[in-house]
């Protein structure tokens, strides 16, 4: 296994176990996107049930989320890497230093990147916890909810009431107005790094560059846009 | 026109340097940067001061020994153009510009605006060669090369080695520098049996000088006077990846080539 160990110290491997960290996380935010998208569908309990469906996995839902959270390590731990190395190949820095192809994206990573990661911590004490929330409840085995603080209460309804919940929180204008942030600025992070992702796992040539802005810009639309109309939707009351 | 110079002075690597600040008067709109260099200096020394260093050969634009930095951009204002064919026409008079060296721990400075890019030459002798066996020359015509993929090859051979790659990037990376003087043989017939084994000797040999790693800014290849492309990178990407990650690895120290 020496092979692995010195493609992960290599700069080029270790983009690449940044880049297909992120093609993980990318996906989970696509089907995230996707599933929070029943908000909309005029029946809460379609939401609660889908909350439902996925809880009621726990062999699959605990993989997944150790490898979500592993992926996230290792994203974090490779940049730490480079960061390191290259702050190391500059010592000193230029009096002056102009750019002539940096763009507001591919400059704001190393903002946005440690951004996301407090939005995420946020988000599942928000929503997945329950313990930054004005009112968190947990559903009952038919779907109605149930305060939470009951002992027990997770084990015995599974899941929480994710329809009340979302909306309970982003109707309060200074949490919507977080998460639309947050989400403008995930999509900044998105764009460049699903560009830099098709290019770092070598996606060469001139077409494939144009493939991978395409690529990396509609994706990064749809779960951004998905995201914001939830957020924006429950602010103005459109969704209650 | 007259021109304000903030020069880089440093005697030598472990010396510390500074800025200078000199007036240069009497600059014609058609010297070229090193010839207005060259002005300056000759005042210097007539004063009994040291003229400033830095490094020049062909003046042509094509052997790449000269390269520091204008204003914060290698060679210059000029795209596709090195500092020895940027012309005093691209300033104007009263102008201040800042002269820096390329700053880079593998380009340790040797004096005032001259680095030394040895670690450059390091990262072609891990693997920018092609092993063959010596012996009469081949039938020229054996190899048919088409023409798209001859095009690709020359676009990266056209690397001169003037490291302006390395200062634009804000990582100071040498990843465009190392995927020319790869891709220009991977892409061949000839460069494509050790095509994997070259791309991992390439990539380790510049991790091991000390470059950085690759944000895609795209810097580089804007500031390449040779305009070689970012794909370039990409493609290089693509052979170490897959020669890491879905073949067998190569054997350090590779026992005769091929």
């Amino acid at each position: 296994m020496s092979w692995l160990l010195t493609f992960s110290r290599s700069t080029v491997g270790a983009k690449a176990i940044m880049a297909l960290t992120g093609a993980a996380m990318y996906g989970f935010l696509i089907v995230h996107m996707a599933g929070n998208l029943l908000v909309f569908s005029g029946t809460p309990e379609l939401h609660n049930h889908h909350s439902v469906f996925l809880h009621s996995f726990p062999e699959l839902i605990w993989p997944a989320r150790a490898g979500l959270l592993l992926a996230i390590v290792a994203h974090i731990f490779s940049w730490v890497n480079l960061r390191m190395r290259s702050s190391a190949a500059r010592p000193v820095a230029y009096k002056v230093k102009q750019s002539r192809a940096s763009t507001l994206y591919s400059r704001t990573m190393q903002l946005s990147g440690p951004v996301i990661l407090v939005f995420v911590v946020v988000h599942l004490l928000n929503l997945t916890s329950g313990n930054i929330h004005p009112g968190f409840r947990m559903q009952g085995a038919a779907g109605a909810a149930l305060p939470v603080g009951v002992p027990g209460a997770a084990e015995a309804f599974g899941s929480p009431a994710a329809y009340e919940n979302t909306v309970a929180l982003l109707s309060q204008p200074l949490w919507g107005v977080f998460y639309i942030v947050a989400n403008l600025l995930l999509g900044l992070h998105l764009f460049h790094g699903g560009y830099a992702m098709c290019r770092t796992l070598g996606l060469s040539g001139e077409r494939q560059q144009g493939l991978a802005k395409l690529l990396a810009s509609g994706v990064t639309a749809l779960i951004v846009g998905g995201n914001v109309a939830i957020a924006a939707a429950i602010l103005l009351g459109l969704v209650k | 026109m007259k021109l304000t110079l903030n020069v880089w002075r440093q005697k030598d690597r472990r010396s510390p340097g500074s800025f200078v600040k000199y007036a240069v008067n009497d600059v014609s709109e058609h010297m070229s940067f090193l010839e207005m260099l060259d002005v300056l200096n000759e005042k210097l020394q007539t004063e009994g001061q040291d003229p400033v260093a830095f490094e020049h050969d062909c003046r042509e634009g094509i052997c790449g020994s000269c390269g520091f930095m204008v204003d914060g951009r290698p060679h210059g204002p000029m795209p596709r153009t090195t500092v020895c064919q940027l012309h005093m026409r691209s300033f104007k008079d009263g102008d201040e510009l800042v002269l820096e060296p390329f700053r880079a721990a593998a380009f340790p400075i040797i004096r005032d605006l001259v680095v030394d890019r040895g670690s450059l030459d390091r990262i072609v002798g891990a693997g920018g060669f092609v092993s063959v066996n010596t012996g009469s020359a081949p039938e020229a015509n054996s190899t048919p090369v088409p023409k798209s993929v001859a095009d690709k090859s020359f676009d990266n051979a056209a690397c001169i080695q003037c490291g302006a790659c390395v200062a634009a990037c804000p990582n100071a990376a040498a990843m465009l520098f190392t995927s020319a003087k790869m891709q220009h043989l991977n892409v061949l017939p000839q460069g494509e049996p050790e095509k994997y084994e070259r791309a991992t000797n390439m990539v380790l040999q510049m991790d091991k000088e000390g470059f950085g790693h690759c944000t895609w800014h795209g810097e580089c290849a804007e500031a390449c006077p040779k305009g070689i492309p970012l794909s370039s990178i990409a493609a290089m990407n693509m052979d170490f990846n897959v020669g890491n990650l879905l073949r067998t690895p190569p054997t350090s120290g590779g026992d005769g080539g091929g």
